[in-house]
């Protein structure tokens, strides 16, 4: 573009120009999101090892309440969403070549997001606040911890408000026409995050003004209603920013260009108009909703949402393939697959995470936001496994892949210890893999409760053995191995990527390994393409992605197959429910 | 057929209970010789017959009609529903698909006379009205409907029954089912070279969707919590199966049979990137169209 | 056709909205098909052959009326037996159960016929818990304020447990309840 620009550098690898207020707001957000991710790890192998029977680490239920609420919190609010609000300045500033406008609201923001994470952390640690993360009225809190959840979330509202002004700024002044589809992604997290948080925001005013005595009654029934619109909406952004970051690390890794642009953008649209209706599945067996409304949030509104993850999933693929094709890799169904990077810790995080998000999370997700199903699985660890599934292995594991390249560049530094980088997406990945495998069975086939401290129940009488069995135990076991692992992967990360912020040697040209050359940059001749086009050979009869189209069936033959005998186990019941 | 003389077949063992109908014994015997005479013809001719295994494939698509409408599979579909169900299958699956891999239809016009064949050529693909009828009729979305429509109406309750209470409306069920799966097949397996087979996105759709569908009524008989077909409350028990294991196993055995459309998906896209499939389709594909073209006036 | 392809992290050049290809198509068809095979499993084949339906609803109910109306039913239908310190009761078939769930227990006990139908009335008088009927593995929220009303008819007999599955406070993992299921 043009010559250096005041209050900004220029990247030497990607040739982009950052602006400094935007990179010292993503470099306080990403670390901030990082040291929770480990206050979370520490606190989830504490619960996962509760869980365990046979290990049963706390002995005290009031800590293990305590630390589960807690470790909800710090992983689902605050290391995926500061870290969120780092992927938005990062594709809402620095991708677009723009300047940031408004950097002190930003840092408002910020220190709003930061005072509120902190004030529910020491609230729900010293046991004013043991109300789970989803604090269901009439359980009581502290007032400071409803206050603290509000500051966090007009902290996220800003920094929300911050990108859109910032892209809508860029968009006027005619630095970028079109964004770029990642920028795009996360614009549309960003809107589903507007209403999430107000819908939150109309669930958590009345509790604060409650414990401070203002009004003297919350309807639980409404406020699980307006909870989930947060609960879950709030799921929907991480999602978007996801499925974002996928396309960036496809992008990054192999170079992969969309299959269709508009469609995956079409996808994204639907995320916007659909999800938050799809929220309502948290309520299917609760008394306040009508047999219709359960029916139509939980069939129509569902799948035009899981339609746009659906197209995701074949659009991605199909991408990495038909760029791995044209450089060559073209013989059989899958030698694309088998000669793509699998040592970039970006490919194989990118690779697991879509898997695990769509195999273990997105069946789950589908099979128990039906109706009749969800009575099988509400608030059983089935419903924990799901979202361990999505927002864990999918979510989690995508922010983790593209740190190894988005954090080097922005803090101009080498990555930490690459070798642990290059294993770190496998050991985690397997982690989950295996607690997702264990939670998953002990919900669905054994009807385990989440949150419960204790299923031997004391030895009371009355428990009568209910979950004394060897298929618990093991399944119990399952999760607390692959628990285990997952933790030494989270630590292998946050080592790696605190590594690389404080001891990361320090360079203007970071190596972050084999990266498509056109990732991030325009090929300079301009009009050409800069890709061969095969497809002027192609038979037009033949499958473009076939490759991707057999995994893709393979994937519905599996989603049949669960889905088939979910209906099976429910047709077992002994009871007649209607 | 005749539900007195069923009733009253248990006693007898299952693998020698036949009933030759007179009417489908002479059919079957006189594709059996056609085809027979069919592939004489041709080889006087000089014309290529169709590979060995074709021609065992259209043998055992007859021999798979003849065992379920003649059958102990015929013999029992009213006292066991899962026989019915099998019957069914056996029809549709096994017996259209292999009948039409063994190319019928070229056989025939190769072992015409050169005159007749091209009369007929000319009537069947070169005329306007007849082959803008088979456009549409061999259309994707025309087969999917037809063969799916089908299925899902003889399993509504009052259909299914009708069908074993009446000797003509079963025989018109078992024509239906017949009738759609040759034509599911025609466009999948493509018996005259390159003449309305769908392309392979269309055969990929039709495939899924029509698991999808035949999944969901297979999903209704199994997991159903009362016998869907009163007619089998009455009927005899052999082997001790209750009604409702009874019913179960036969939606139990259509719900597995929707894997075959899986395979089918699966062995299209194989295919298709196999490097020799495209040298092998211009061979195989290749000539015989030529041949039609040949025979245009 | 699409050869004018950008990657996902730089702005696409000039035109970006091309018709979609075949392999689009398809799989956008094939994804819409299996979501209509589902909304015909959950609206038109389950309802139709299912016995587990989600027909219950609920209404509002003041707390204290609904543990007074529990207590009205334990004094009414009450066997006199006790199982550990709970009410045992065997309501008439067809009768409405009034199961209140409160910290840290779920009252009364409750004593059925195997086949005969009753309307369960679910609530609490204190904060918000989960039935969860096991080793069947059935689960429903109960709400104070609110009535969930369901009619549950068991097919076999035995003892059923109930264990609480919505976090209730320090005890919740010690509230538990029972139902016994008698020919």
């Amino acid at each position: 573009m043009e010559a250096l620009r005041a209050g900004s550098w220029r990247c030497q690898v990607t040739g982009l120009h950052v602006d400094h207020s935007a990179e010292q707001l993503i470099k306080f957000n990403a670390v901030t999101a990082v040291l929770y991710l480990a206050a979370g790890g520490l606190m989830a192998i504490l619960v996962a090892l509760t869980r365990w029977e046979a290990i049963h680490i706390l002995d005290d239920a009031e800590w293990f309440y305590r630390l589960v609420g807690a470790h909800g919190t710090a992983m689902l609010l605050f290391w995926i969403l500061f870290f969120e609000v780092a992927g938005l300045y990062f594709g809402g500033i620095v991708l677009l070549n723009a300047r940031m406008m408004a950097p002190a609201a930003g840092w408002a923001g910020y220190i709003l997001m930061l005072a509120g994470s902190l004030g529910m952390m020491v609230t729900m640690l010293t046991g004013r606040a043991t109300v789970m993360f989803t604090a269901y009225p009439p359980l009581e809190a502290s007032q400071w911890f409803y206050l603290s959840y509000i500051l966090f979330a007009v902290g996220a509202l800003i920094a929300v408000v911050v990108f859109l002004v910032n892209v809508v700024g860029a968009r006027v002044r005619g630095e970028v026409q079109t964004l770029p589809l990642f920028t795009f992604a996360m614009l549309a997290a960003a809107i589903i995050a507007l209403f999430s948080l107000i819908s939150g925001a109309t669930a958590i005013v009345p509790l604060w003004l409650k414990s401070i005595d203002a009004i003297d009654y919350v309807d639980p029934g409404i406020y699980r209603l307006l909870y989930w619109g947060l609960g879950h909406g709030a799921q929907q952004i991480n999602l978007a920013a996801m499925v974002g970051i996928w396309y960036a690390l496809a992008t990054i890794t192999v170079g992969a260009k969309p299959i269709n642009e508009g469609l995956s953008r079409f996808a994204f649209v639907l995320y916007i108009f659909f999800i938050q209706m799809a929220a309502m599945h948290h309520l299917l067996v609760d008394p306040g909703l009508g047999r219709w409304v359960r029916t139509i949030n939980a069939s129509y509104f569902i799948y035009a949402a899981v339609l746009g993850s659906m197209i995701h999933a074949f659009t991605i693929p199909a991408s990495v393939e038909l760029a791995q094709r044209t450089k060559g890799y073209s013989r059989g169904l899958f030698e694309w697959l088998k000669r793509a990077p699998w040592g970039e810790p970006g490919f194989s995080a990118l690779v697991l995470s879509f898997v695990m998000f769509g195999v273990m999370g997105g069946i789950s997700g589908v099979i128990i936001g039906g109706p009749q199903l969800n009575m099988l699985a509400h608030n059983t660890l089935t419903v924990p496994a799901h979202f361990h599934m999505t927002v864990v292995s999918g979510t989690t594991l995508a922010f983790m892949g593209i740190t190894y390249y988005l954090v080097p560049l922005i803090f101009r530094r080498e990555v930490f210890q690459p070798k642990i980088a290059r294993a770190q997406p496998w050991v985690y990945g397997a982690g989950m893999f295996i607690f997702g495998i264990g939670m998953g069975f002990a919900g669905h086939l054994e009807g385990v409760p989440r949150r419960h401290f204790d299923i031997d129940f004391a030895g009371l009488p009355m428990a009568n053995g209910v979950f004394d069995n060897a298929r618990v135990d093991l399944f119990l076991a399952t999760m607390g191995i692959g628990a285990t692992l997952a933790f030494i992967g989270g630590a292998m990360y946050v080592i790696v990527a605190a590594g690389t912020v404080f001891l990361g040697r320090r360079s203007e040209a970071p190596d972050i390994g084999r990266v498509d050359p056109e990732a991030f940059a325009v090929p300079a001749v301009s009009g050409a393409s800069g890709e061969a086009e095969p497809e002027a050979h192609r038979d037009l009869n033949q499958f473009e992605a076939p490759g991707t189209f057999a995994i893709a069936t393979a994937f519905l033959t599996l989603f049949v197959l669960l889905y088939a005998y979910s209906w099976f186990e429910l047709s077992h019941v002994s009871w007649v429910i209607r | 057929m005749s539900l007195a003389l069923l009733h009253g077949s248990t006693g007898g063992s299952f693998l020698t209970s036949w009933s030759p109908d007179p009417l489908l014994v002479n059919l079957l015997a006189l594709a059996a010789v056609a085809y027979a005479l069919g592939l004489r013809a041709a080889a006087r001719r000089g014309r290529r017959r169709p590979s060995r295994w074709r021609i065992a494939a259209y043998y055992g698509g007859l021999a798979a009609v003849t065992v379920a409408l003649l059958g102990p599979l015929d013999t029992w579909n009213d006292e066991l529903f899962f026989i019915h169900m099998l019957q069914h299958l056996v029809v549709m699956i096994v017996a259209a698909p292999l009948l039409l891999l063994g190319r019928p239809v070229q056989v025939t016009l190769q072992a015409l006379p050169p005159k007749q064949s091209s009369l007929l050529v000319r009537i069947l693909f070169l005329r306007a009205g007849p082959r803008r009828a088979a456009t549409l009729l061999t259309h994707p979305l025309t087969v999917f409907a037809l063969y799916n429509l089908n299925l899902a109406l003889w399993h509504w309750p009052p259909m299914y029954v009708a069908a074993l209470e009446s000797e003509l409306v079963h025989a018109i069920e078992h024509a239906a089912f017949f009738g759609t799966a040759l034509l599911f097949w025609w466009v999948i397996i493509d018996p005259v070279p390159r003449h309305h087979r769908a392309e392979p996105h269309w055969q990929f759709g039709m495939c899924f969707g029509t698991c999808m569908i035949g999944g969901l009524v297979a999903a209704a008989l199994t997991l159903a919590n009362r016998v869907l077909y009163p007619f089998y409350l009455d009927a005899g028990r052999p082997w001790g199966i209750s009604p409702m294991t009874d019913q179960q196993l036969g939606g139990g055995i259509m719900w597995i049979s929707g894997a075959l459309y899986f395979a089918l998906m699966f062995a299209m896209l194989i295919r298709m990137v196999s490097p020799d499939s495209s040298a092998a389709n211009r061979a195989t594909g290749a000539a015989p169209a030529r041949q039609l073209d040949q025979l245009r006036p | 056709m699409a050869s004018n392809r950008t990657g996902t992290l730089v702005a696409p050049r000039g035109r970006w909205w091309f018709p979609l290809g075949k392999d689009e198509k398809l799989w956008f068809a094939m994804a819409a098909i299996w979501a209509v095979t589902m909304f015909a499993m959950i609206f038109f084949i389950w309802p139709a052959v299912g016995d587990n339906q989600q027909t219950f609803g609920g209404y509002r109910v003041d707390e204290a009326e609904f543990a007074l109306l529990t207590q009205q039913f334990i004094e009414e239908h009450g066997t006199g037996e006790n199982l550990f310190g709970v009410p045992v009761v065997a309501p008439p078939p067809g009768s409405d159960v009034y199961m209140l769930a409160t910290r840290y227990q779920f009252r009364p006990v409750v004593q059925l016929q195997r086949g005969e139908t009753y309307r369960f009335l679910f609530s609490s008088n204190d904060v918000q818990h989960g039935f969860s009927l096991q080793p069947d593995n059935i689960n429903l929220q109960v709400i104070p304020g609110y009535v969930l009303a369901v009619e549950m008819t068991p097919e076999k007999t035995g003892e059923y447990e109930i264990v609480c599955n919505e976090y209730c406070g320090i005890g919740h993992h010690l509230m538990l309840g029972r139902i016994r299921v008698v020919d």
